[in-house]
């Protein structure tokens, strides 16, 4: 990866190929995530909670398979998906830092030089004639925007539901259509059991923190993970369609 | 005068130590909270008494009770200094030479429960060519890589690998004090005792305080430490010295700076013998702890200071010595009246094995969860508290002397007098009358207040050289689960050494981030 800042007069005839974005996330099984893409994320996936390998921090994310390098929703070289995480879809974009002439640190707008999304024919142009962006760059660069809002939120998210302990480890074990056998392992989810036992001075905090809707968006969205095991299946059986 | 209905509503816990804040804690979590009949928790400290601080090693028990007493891992880490103990080493225990030494760990033997490893391991150990620890358990293998047993995902108390602390007990008695007074209702009273009022039938009505006056309850906890000032002083319930078996009877302890910040610390309790006792070596976050026991009888102050020197290095000329007489026993009972001796009250042993704590916090559990409602139920608890605690001091004082007596050193007359039979009880002896052609296992051992089970046995026994005459052909496993086992537990070793991150690692992650609770 080379992290390039993005510049309207060296980059005017940068192009962007939309369809190679999504393959950034080909290999994920976990998309973080943020709060406000939760309406949409429910359409699709499973929300879950992960602990970051290197601080145990609780972090949210998009369930999209069940082993390391499965991507369920990546087939036939597309992402079969109504919508996309902006984890994924802001690529190739990345929010840099520079600093001001006052020596303030300013966040800007990089993208990487080495994304097979990024094309010189082929694709969308970022910049009009008249240097101004296109609706192309502005929708990333509001996708940048709500992810960088977004993980304070998130955090904050995962802090109140912390103080109330309703984070809860997910226990599933899954039969697959070939007979494998998926003890679900480190992911997490809102204890729905606690979350009905909470005093109302709790729900009320809750309440003022804007959190409900999340929590039973969250909760909501659990349910995915069957369609999820359905599409293993489906992957299964397409598999097994090969060799019959 | 008491009646037998009268309820227990007061417990008075006299002595501020980890005995005094763990019982206080136990009971107070279990009693103090409790909408229905809560019983009032207090504890009475000097404010002039130092506590002792001993026991800096602990068993995995501990993490039961911190969560009894509901405590944080990640506040209880940070604030005691705390670190995580996988086992014992013990070098130089069986011949003295430099390269001898063996593991007792905190996890079964692999397969423990299908079958007894021990025999097949004894009959081919040459081609095995490993440890019987470590051909078992994979615990001795991340205490020699310096391998946390547990890493930054995994929950508060979570684990791959059984473990238990070492701590700094002043710190750990500031964090209890604290964690008691303000969640768990516990009053502190800073008071010295200067005498105890009776009732007719003997019971003890109140402590008389210098500073806060008459201090009534219903059941008095002796944790005054060494001075036994309840059970020992008032009750003068006899002491009963075990010097004949265990010859230890002073400590010197020092406290050991880090060369680095990051320098490695140690996951287990090292246990160095030496020529008239041992030298413990425990490694905490920000120091170690080091000190060495021995038996006056058969070696000079000075020449135990030389040997701790020795063992330091040069930086020993810095530090300060700490002197500890100790006496090892326990007294004839601990539970008179309504009066129970917990910690040291109750008696010391060596801290071979770190028994002291466990040894609290058993009596704790047992107080906590049998508390008599009235006086008329409390002789037979107390029956059964003295039924419990006798055999378990018992069976602690056997286990200790089984690290002694099972040496081939002869170069001096501690380790010689150490297997004179004279000195060995009854009670191990007739164990290993059997042993030697029964392997030991676990119906050896079929009490409901077994301290030490039969894998601490094996563990002690074959990493000592002990052999039992299987001629008989007792206990033989087949070789196919034998060898499946012994090639599981390479398995997971092989997996958890390259899964797990370095002690100091784990440490630092957990002062910069903290456990989750889930």
């Amino acid at each position: 990866m080379s992290l390039v800042a993005l510049n309207p007069n060296a980059h005017k005839a940068l192009k962007i190929n939309a369809q190679q974005v999504p393959h950034i996330g080909a290999n994920a099984h976990l998309i973080p995530v943020v709060v406000s893409e939760f309406q949409k994320l429910v359409v699709n996936y499973p929300i879950v909670f992960t602990k970051h390998a290197d601080t145990g921090q609780f972090v949210c994310s998009a369930l999209t398979g069940f082993n390391e390098g499965e991507n369920l929703f990546w087939q036939e070289g597309r992402w079969q998906a109504l919508y996309i995480p902006a984890q994924i879809e802001r690529h190739p974009f990345f929010v840099g830092q520079d600093t001001d002439a006052q020596g303030n640190a300013k966040p800007v707008i990089c993208f990487d030089d080495a994304s097979p999304a990024i094309a010189d024919t082929d694709g969308d142009a970022l910049f009009n004639d008249d240097g101004t962006p296109t609706s192309l760059l502005n929708e990333k660069q509001q996708l940048l925007a709500q992810l960088l809002d977004g993980e304070q939120q998130t955090q904050q998210f995962i802090d109140a539901l912390l103080s109330h302990s309703l984070i809860t480890p997910i226990k599933l074990a899954v039969t697959f259509a070939d007979g494998s056998e998926h003890t679900v392992q480190g992911l997490f989810t809102i204890d729905e059991e606690k979350l009905a036992q909470l005093s109302a001075e709790a729900i009320a905090s809750l309440h003022a923190g804007q959190w409900l809707g999340a929590i039973y968006t969250l909760i909501a969205s659990t349910a995915q993970i069957y369609a999820l095991i359905d599409r293993k299946n489906q992957r299964i059986e397409h598999g097994n369609a090969w060799f019959s | 005068m008491t009646s037998a209905s009268q309820p227990v509503r007061k417990v008075v816990i006299v002595g501020g130590g980890t005995a005094g804040w763990l019982t206080a804690g136990r009971i107070a979590a279990e009693h103090a909270t409790k909408a229905h009949h809560p019983v009032e928790v207090v504890l009475v400290e000097s404010p002039n008494i130092p506590t002792i601080g001993v026991g800096e090693g602990t068993w995995p028990t501990m993490r039961n009770t911190l969560i009894k007493l509901g405590v944080r891992e990640t506040d209880f880490i940070r604030e005691c200094d705390a670190s995580f103990k996988q086992g014992a080493k013990f070098a130089g225990w069986v011949t003295g030479d430099a390269d001898d030494f063996y593991y007792h760990p905190l996890m079964l033997p692999q397969g423990f429960s299908q079958g007894n490893l021990g025999p097949y391991w004894q009959q081919h150990q040459d081609t095995i060519e490993q440890s019987f620890s470590n051909a078992v358990c994979f615990q001795e293998a991340l205490c020699e890589h310096n391998r946390a047993p547990k890493s930054i995902r995994h929950a508060e108390f979570g684990a791959v690998a059984n473990y238990a602390y070492h701590l700094d007990a002043g710190k750990f008695t500031s964090f209890l004090t604290r964690h008691c007074t303000e969640k768990l209702n516990v009053r502190h009273v800073l008071a010295d005792v200067t005498g105890v009022i009776a009732h007719d039938n003997g019971d003890i009505r109140a402590i008389q305080t210098q500073q806060a006056g008459e201090i009534d309850g219903d059941l008095f906890v002796d944790c005054t430490g060494f001075q036994s000032l309840l059970l020992g002083k008032h009750y003068k319930v006899p002491f009963v010295p075990c010097d004949d078996v265990l010859f230890i009877d002073r400590a010197l302890a020092v406290h050991v700076p880090y060369d680095s910040p990051d320098a490695p610390v140690a996951t287990h309790t090292i246990s160095t013998a030496q020529q008239a006792g041992w030298i413990w070596d425990i490694g905490l976050q920000s120091r170690r702890g080091v000190g060495h026991v021995y038996a006056s009888r058969y070696q000079s102050e000075q020449q135990a200071l030389d040997q701790l020197a020795q063992y330091v290095g040069p930086q020993f000329n810095d530090l300060s010595v700490k002197q500890i007489h100790i006496q090892s026993g326990h007294r004839a009972h601990f539970w008179h009246n309504n009066c129970v001796a917990v910690g040291l009250s109750a008696g010391f042993l060596e801290p071979l094995e770190a028994s002291a704590l466990v040894l609290v916090e058993l009596s704790a559990t047992m107080l906590a969860e049998q508390l008599p409602v009235n006086r008329a139920t409390m002789p037979i608890i107390a029956k059964r508290f003295n039924q419990t605690f006798q055999y378990r001091w018992q069976r602690i004082i056997d286990f200790l002397k089984l690290h002694y007596m099972l040496t081939k050193r002869t170069d001096t007359a501690f380790w010689r007098d150490n297997c004179d039979p004279a000195t060995i009880p009854d009670s191990l002896q007739e164990l290993l009358d059997l042993w030697r052609y029964h392997p030991p296992y676990d119906h050896d051992f079929t009490s409901n207040n077994e301290v030490f089970p039969a894998a601490s046995y094996q563990y002690v026994m074959y990493g000592m050289g002990f052999e039992s005459d299987l001629s008989f052909g007792q206990q033989q496993v087949a070789r196919a689960f034998a060898q499946q086992q012994l090639q599981m537990n390479q398995q997971a070793r092989q997996k958890v050494l390259s899964a797990l991150p370095t002690h100091r690692d784990l440490l630092n992650k957990i002062n910069q981030y903290g456990l989750q609770p889930v």
